[in-house]
């Protein structure tokens, strides 16, 4: 589906958030082909349903032709029936996040992507950030976050800072904070150890290995 | 001076107890720059022998920190080569235009002059307040100099001529303060950068980015960190993203080079499939 945000009855947004709500009928995969510019927050907003977003001028129709190329492609070389299930296996709700909060403080919108298309059928509602300083005012916003999944690298508040800052306040005393990193060496680990990660996974990002690791985490 | 041969044992040593020690990984770096910079350093440290410099560097704990500027620090131009900054404003950016968000990797950033550059370019191009830059490098001292954006005013003149070769709207001088013989870009679009240490010999990929800037560094290391650098950059850009390298530098021969097309050749830009 590829939609314009301004629509003549209604916005975008919403038509988006309908089809995203319980239905018969599968999400397909949207583009988003759009005159004007996003903020950040539409753009956060839009990235739950939307893998690709287009913004009109010169360049755009090029690269419409490519995004949907690039679909059309997918669907031939879609994934083997035995890797389908394995997915529609993993999308069931699952006890240990079950009605749980996380909150993602994370400015890889790949990941954005990829987590909530994960986590959020499992039954967790999840929260995103996208530096520290957002993530702290997440966890200042509502008490009922039960595990944080913190990236190293953001722009603002880097993800040390950011736990640093959760682990001097004495209510974030329990709570779990996973830390996401790009740095492999043993060193780079133990700082994110010492600025108060109750653990940590390597990016690229394992999914099957993370949700191990918020089972885990996740207070029983 | 030893052989060649007994040269080159010797160093592969110190690299050895650097990474063993300081987790600094230098032993894939091309022998031939490193034989050249270590050899420039021995005098500097009073060592006549790479053993001498080794037993310095593990057990002086401020040796290395210092020995890491004559490893890693390149000098560097804003606008250096300006064919190159021209082609990106004029070909590439109308194609990152059309992203919500944009977000630029400088690799191996050194002191700053190519990420100010770039940033000042996405400023001309209207882009500046929906771009964000990642400026990386392994060397903390230069991160800090990137950080701080002071360059010696004797350098601007010859950045200026390149800003303007490189097709600069204005002036550079729109975005400097000169004082003391000084000028500084501090108060330009800081907020939009952000510093961090990165190895591309040891690290992975942090973030989806739409054009990699990693220029001069590539010629320092050898074939299998050339690969696993690339490797680095491919997975990291979107699909359909960029990838700028430096003048001499090339994709030809790697293990990438199925993974990129090339954009603007004679500038070095190349394409993600």
């Amino acid at each position: 589906m590829i939609m314009d945000l301004a629509l003549p009855d209604g916005s975008g947004y919403e038509l988006l958030e309908k089809m995203a709500g319980d239905g018969p009928y599968a999400f397909p995969p949207v583009i988003v082909y759009t005159g004007r510019s996003l903020t950040a927050e539409e753009e956060q907003r839009l990235r739950r349903y939307s893998k690709s977003i287009i913004i009109k001028g010169a360049k755009s129709p090029e690269r419409l032709l490519d995004e949907v190329t690039l679909f059309l492609h997918s669907v031939e070389s879609d994934l083997p029936p035995e890797q389908q299930r394995m997915l529609k296996e993993a999308r069931k709700r699952d006890s240990a996040f079950e009605g749980r909060r996380i909150l993602l403080a994370e400015d890889d919108i790949r990941n954005i992507f990829a987590l909530s298309q994960v986590i959020e059928p499992l039954g967790a509602q999840l929260e995103i950030a996208r530096n520290g300083r957002e993530a702290l005012e997440a966890l200042d916003r509502s008490n009922d976050i039960d595990l944080v999944l913190m990236d190293i690298m953001m722009p603002e508040m880097d993800g040390l800072t950011a736990m640093r800052e959760i682990r001097g306040k004495p209510q974030f005393d329990k709570l779990p904070i996973i830390a996401l990193t790009a740095k492999a060496m043993p060193a780079d680990r133990q700082r994110c150890l010492d600025a108060g990660a109750s653990d940590y996974i390597s990016k690229p990002l394992d999914v099957d290995k993370l949700l191990s690791l918020c089972r885990v985490w996740l207070p029983q | 001076m030893a052989s060649n041969k007994d040269f080159d044992l010797e160093l592969g040593l110190l690299l050895e107890a650097i990474y063993l020690k300081y987790q600094h990984d230098f032993r894939d770096y091309s022998p031939t720059s490193l034989r050249r910079r270590i050899a420039q350093a021995l005098p500097v440290f009073e060592c006549r022998t790479l053993s001498q410099l080794q037993d310095r560097v593990w057990h002086e704990p401020e040796v290395f920190p210092k020995l890491m500027q004559y490893l890693t620090v390149q000098v560097s131009e804003m606008f250096r080569d300006p064919a190159y900054f021209k082609a990106l404003r004029e070909h590439v950016v109308p194609v990152l235009r059309t992203y919500p968000s944009i977000k630029v990797w400088v690799a191996g950033c050194s002191t700053g002059e190519e990420l100010w550059s770039l940033a000042i370019l996405m400023h001309e191009e209207g882009l500046g307040d929906r771009t964000l830059f990642y400026a990386t490098d392994i060397n903390p001292q230069a991160l800090r100099a990137a950080e701080a954006a002071i360059y010696s005013t004797d350098r601007i003149g010859e950045f200026s001529r390149n800003y303007l070769a490189a097709g600069g709207k204005g002036s550079l001088s729109d975005y400097y303060h000169a004082a003391y013989g000084a000028a500084s870009f501090a108060r330009f679009s800081k907020s939009q950068v952000v510093f961090a240490n990165h190895s591309l010999a040891t690290d992975s990929v942090f973030s989806e980015v739409h054009l990699v800037s990693c220029r001069n560094v590539l010629i320092y290391f050898n074939r299998s960190l050339q690969d696993r650098a690339l490797g680095l950059f491919r997975d990291a850009l979107v699909r359909r993203g960029f990838l700028g390298l430096g003048s001499k530098e090339n994709i030809r021969f790697t293990a990438a080079s199925e993974s990129f097309e090339d954009f603007a050749p004679a500038e070095k830009i190349y394409r993600k499939q």
